[in-house]
């Protein structure tokens, strides 16, 4: 049965090495893995929401522009 | 006068990488992984071959024969441990995984290669683990055949 191979790179030297997923612990201490999953796409700040919703809900402006009529 | 005793004076190290076959780092030797520990006591297993040239000519009376090239073979047999965090025979001789197995033969296996000790180096293949039969009253057992694909240094010295 095939190992999963990762892709690591030596903190001494950077060399770069295969070595088998469940090795790796071994050499953790010298290696450093570069196949590490690209991280999550952070999720979408509490300001950048608020600033869509504005944007979503045409309904907020409205109120804004009729303003002036109230003031007649 | 001393024989030079094998017992524990052996160590043997799977390196991912190494700069220098002919003068390997001790950092980068001591970075590997030790198996001495997990081999049997015959379990290192390293034979040239070496060919024979066949130097006759039309005018010979004997057969003569000259050396040839040389391959080495190289052969691990394993004792595989319970615990899967002692295994580190079977968690790193996996079929395929390349590296370097460092041989050092002149002191305790417990010291940590430093600069100047002579050792061997083997750049290598491993081939498929070989499940040995079970035997009773004996540690189950597989070999690995490691395919030396570039030219060893077998008079190697450790770099500072």
């Amino acid at each position: 049965m095939a190992q999963r191979m990762i892709k690591v790179r030596s903190k001494l030297t950077g060399d770069t090495a295969l070595v088998s997923e469940k090795a790796f612990g071994l050499f953790a201490g010298t290696y450093e893995r570069l196949d590490q999953p690209p991280a999550p796409a952070p999720a979408p700040a509490p300001q950048a929401s608020a600033a869509a919703g504005p944007s979503s809900a045409p309904s907020t402006p409205t109120p804004r522009t009729t303003a002036p009529k109230t003031k007649e | 006068m001393a024989d030079l005793l094998g017992d524990g004076n052996v160590k043997v190290t799977f390196c991912l990488t190494l700069s220098s076959v002919s003068n390997p780092p001790a950092d980068e030797c001591n970075a590997g992984v030790d198996l001495q520990e997990v081999l049997t006591k015959d379990g290192l297993d390293i034979s040239p071959e070496q060919a024979a040239v066949d130097n006759t000519n039309l005018a010979s009376r004997d057969e003569t024969e000259d050396a040839g090239s040389v391959k080495y073979s190289l052969e691990l047999t394993v004792k595989i441990q319970e615990e899967e965090a002692d295994d580190v025979g079977t968690t790193t001789l996996v079929d395929r995984q390349k590296g370097f197995l460092v041989v050092r033969r002149n002191r305790p296996h417990e010291e940590d290669y430093e600069a100047g000790d002579p050792v061997e180096v083997y750049p290598v293949r491993c081939g498929r683990p070989n499940m040995q039969p079970p035997e009773l009253n004996a540690a189950q057992r597989f070999t690995s055949k490691l395919f030396n694909h570039t030219a060893p240094d077998t008079q190697a010295v450790v770099a500072a």
